[in-house]
């Protein structure tokens, strides 16, 4: 499917774009998490967390050029439908993750340790899902 | 917005591969026009008009502004 979606001829550079995310989101939570295990096993003081966590960033930074990069290369109908995917993903997973720390709060549903992490994977995940169904409209 | 770019295409014996190579856009967003299911730009509007030779008025009219047409 994804071939189809950019401008004949483009397809390679699409793909070489989409290989750049999927690298730099792996480094980033590789590193971050071998990070964290490695503070945590040694108990460095909390203050190396911070140079850590900063550190990692840089990688986030690239998959942020990676996706922009992606955006460009794509023709202006493929831009509105990534656009109308990304709202759907902000309002999924902003507005479920404001309904769920509520029943957090009313203990109806179980406290999740460390469910921040869980946001970036989900938010990829929900992007894809919306993408596909706001494809579905322009076929 | 209705269009006659299935048509204009057939005639130039163009699949929709064609002219969205042409075009430098996606082969689903050439489908997509003809369907009437996304209207272009109006620089896209100007590509088409380019690559087929003809005026945007000539591919590309306002359904609307025809119904009170149609009407009278």
């Amino acid at each position: 499917m994804a071939v189809d979606l950019w401008p004949p001829g483009k397809s390679a550079s699409a793909n070489r774009f989409a290989r750049e995310v999927w690298v730099a989101v792996a480094l980033y939570v590789g590193l971050i998490g071998i990070g964290a295990f490695v503070w945590l096993r040694l108990g460095l003081p909390q203050w190396s967390a911070i140079l850590l966590v900063v550190g990692t960033m840089a990688y986030s930074l690239l998959m942020l050029r990676a996706v922009v990069r992606l955006f460009s290369s794509l023709d202006e109908m493929q831009r509105r439908m990534q656009s109308e995917a990304l709202l759907i993903t902000a309002g999924v997973v902003g507005f479920g993750s404001f309904a769920y720390s509520f029943l957090e709060i009313m203990r109806v549903v179980p406290t999740l340790p460390h469910a921040m992490f869980f946001v970036l994977p989900i938010m990829i995940l929900v992007w894809r899902v919306a993408f596909l169904f706001v494809a579905r409209r322009y076929k | 917005m209705r269009n006659r770019l299935r048509v204009l295409r057939a005639e130039r014996n163009w699949s929709q591969a064609d002219l969205a190579q042409r075009l430098d856009v996606s082969r689903q967003s050439v489908n997509a026009i003809e369907t009437g299911k996304y209207d272009p730009s109006l620089p896209l509007a100007f590509k088409i008009a380019r690559v087929f030779g003809l005026t945007i008025e000539a591919i590309f009219s306002d359904e609307e502004a025809e119904v009170p047409a149609a009407a009278e």
